[in-house]
């Protein structure tokens, strides 16, 4: 199948984009990242399910992308751009994606031990996404920054899952929690500007 | 006739019925406690059977809803939860317009409890993670009101909760592994491992207990507390289905002695930080911790030993919290308004200007610590007697952080009765609070001076519904 030479791409650029998310304080480039962390999530998933079903996280994932990019395009721009860009502070988090990365390569190969039903490359791909999104998350305060982390972490986390669990329920429940997070963040995003409501 | 239409799908649709009336905010709390506790009877009085008699008509019931190839169940056994969670919520929501909380409040509420309902009820009951995730996205509006920018506990408490839900999937699907047997110990300790972090996680044991006191600071404390109440009662009854599914690791003594360390950990690190606390909604997020410790605990020993008795202590637990969470609650949303920072500084000379108020707060947090004479004192003394009797060396230590949470209590009440520097003109309390405050205490006290009573009601009830042989 054609999508299988996509596979080790979609690792590399798995981490890639999980990088910029970390680094980017630009919401654009952020929204656009997760739209192709999104892509790669559907290619690792499709290696267990049909690409029918598979499908189903990327749309999940880029209508997510469509409502924290619809909040933050409403928004204020000061609200969300966050602090100046330090060199500094790039490195550092450039260094400790990198490390994230490192572990997740050790870790995914661990993986693949504890579950077997999970192909190599998608382990690595699901390990990445989980390490950086759990570094993201340690490293901010800012909503829109902890919602990108969560959905990260998910995304890796949903590629192990895919594996070993193929239900329709569970499917629809995670595309539901997905969204709901976007919408939580988007909420957040926008609460402080909406008036009070008692 | 189906259970789930009755105590999921009817509460949802009432849920989003409210949500399009929020504004009409006392409508809103009179229908939703209404409903409530409708369905709280209703899980006391409705025959378990497989026909509905209703004076002519006979409606066939069922107990399992079909979704997706999956199953909704909400069976005999789980009636006393569902009288637990109906009932807690009528009593919230029915206090609501006192507290004056975001107007989502009680709609997103509702839907939170329909939500716990459902991750309860799901089978393979692993899937409950994924409807608790849901429920806590549900409540985040209300804890993060419009208007308001989201404090750091509402964005820790998301950030644990959405993560704690992924280890209980997968650990709960390796333990679908090993169902029909252990199989391969490394593999066993691993899943063992995942599934204790996501149940930390979930129910904020030591070191993932942060979210609590933040999120305590941060929003309003009604709306809080509803969490802080629900959301681990939710996730306990869901670790005891979990518990009950797999004998062989329910029997391994392990678990038993885990889940044990797990609550003398959260009883003795809570007493510590309740013990030189100052801000008082903090203190009762410490309250909360110490008292799901001591549901742990009593879940260890109920799968430990005396499985009977320990199971009603685990449910018995739940009233007193329910009802002096309730108070506490209520007595600090009375101060919304009154006193900008709520802490030991600023509630000094509050016993003269509130007293209602200040006695409530300081009864609740005694009753939650288990002091004598009030709710909590019976069920947290046979709990550590329990545990004496099990694993005496650590026993003593559950004391100590009783004693931590008294001593936050006694540090508050002395700010209160102390003289304030300035004198201010405020407005009392309101009649009707005093009154709600007065009932919530007089059922504290009443439950523990007739324990007994109190103890053989749980046990009738669970009894009833055959949880435990009587």
């Amino acid at each position: 199948m054609i999508l299988n030479y996509l596979v080790l791409p979609s690792v590399i650029l798995a981490f890639i984009t999980a990088t910029v998310l970390l680094i980017s304080w630009d919401w654009r480039i952020s929204i656009f990242s997760l739209g192709l962390q999104y892509l790669c999530v559907f290619v690792l998933i499709s290696l267990s399910w049909p690409m029918e079903t598979a499908a189903v996280k990327v749309v999940a994932g880029w209508m997510s992308g469509a409502v924290l990019g619809l909040a933050s395009l409403n928004l204020p721009q000061e609200n969300i751009k966050g602090k100046p860009v330090l060199i500094s502070d790039v490195a550092f988090r450039l260094l400790a994606a990198i490390l994230a990365g490192l572990f997740a390569f050790t870790g995914g190969a661990r993986l693949v031990i504890w579950l077997p039903e999970i192909d190599v490359q998608a382990a690595y791909g699901a390990t990445i996404l989980i390490s950086l999104g759990l570094l993201h998350l340690g490293l901010t305060t800012h909503p829109f920054r902890v919602v990108l982390g969560l959905l990260t972490v998910l995304s890796g986390f949903e590629i192990l899952y895919a594996a070993v669990e193929s239900s329709i329920l569970i499917t629809g429940l995670l595309a539901i929690v997905t969204l709901g997070l976007a919408i939580v963040g988007a909420y957040m995003l926008t609460a402080p500007t909406l008036e009070e409501a008692s | 006739m189906n259970s789930a239409y009755i105590w999921i799908i009817f509460p949802s649709l009432v849920a989003v019925i409210l949500l399009l009336l929020q504004k009409r905010e006392t409508l809103v709390a009179i229908l939703a406690t209404g409903t409530t506790a409708v369905l709280a009877g209703l899980a006391a009085w409705l025959p378990v059977q497989e026909q509905i008699i209703f004076w002519r008509w006979v409606f066939p019931f069922s107990d399992t809803f079909i979704i997706f190839g999956r199953q909704i169940v909400l069976s005999a056994a789980d009636r006393p939860s569902l009288i637990v969670i109906y009932l807690t919520a009528a009593l919230w929501f029915g206090a609501a317009p006192l507290a004056r909380p975001n107007r989502l409040f009680v709609p997103l509420g509702l839907g939170m409890v329909t939500l716990l309902t459902a991750a309860i009820a799901v089978e393979p009951f692993l899937f409950a993670g994924v409807l608790i995730e849901i429920a806590v996205l549900v409540s985040i509006p209300f804890l993060s009101p419009p208007g308001s920018r989201a404090g750091r506990g509402v964005l820790r408490y998301l950030s644990f909760q959405t993560i704690g839900m992924p280890f209980i999937l997968i650990s709960g699907f390796m333990f679908t592994g090993f169902e029909v047997g252990p199989g391969n110990q490394e593999f066993v300790a691993i899943a063992t491992a995942l599934l204790a972090i996501g149940f930390a996680l979930l129910l904020a044991v030591f070191p993932f207990h942060t979210w609590i006191p933040m999120l305590a600071e941060d929003s309003h404390p009604y709306p809080t507390a509803f969490v802080f109440l629900l959301l681990p009662v939710a996730v306990s009854i869901f670790g005891l289905g979990f518990l009950d599914s797999y004998v062989w690791f329910k029997s391994n003594p392990s678990t038993a002695l885990l889940l044990q360390l797990a609550g003398v950990v959260m009883v003795v690190t809570a007493g510590i930080w309740a013990a030189v606390e100052r801000h008082i909604t903090r203190l009762m997020g410490f309250a909360i911790i110490l008292d799901i410790g001591f549901s742990l605990i009593a879940i260890g020993l109920a799968i430990g030993g005396n499985s009977e008795i320990y199971r009603v202590l685990f449910y018995a637990l739940l009233l007193p919290r329910g009802l002096s969470l309730g108070v506490w609650a209520l007595a600090l949303s009375g101060l919304i308004g009154r006193i900008e920072v709520l802490d030991l500084e600023n509630i000094r000379g509050l016993g003269r200007r509130y007293p209602v108020i200040s006695i409530s707060m300081i009864l609740s947090i005694f009753c939650i610590a288990g002091l004598p004479l009030l709710a909590g004192f019976p069920l947290k003394l046979g709990v550590i007697e329990g545990l004496s009797a099990t694993v005496p060396q650590i026993s003593l230590w559950v004391i100590m952080g009783s004693l931590g949470l008294i001593a936050g209590g006694i540090r508050m009440l002395i700010s209160m009765v102390s003289d304030a520097d300035e004198t201010r003109d405020e407005s009392p309390e309101s009649r009707t609070l005093r009154a709600f405050l007065v009932i919530g205490l007089a059922i504290l006290f009443t439950l523990g001076i007739l324990p007994n009573f109190f103890i053989q009601l749980i046990i009738n009830l669970l009894a009833a519904f055959g949880s435990v042989v009587p």
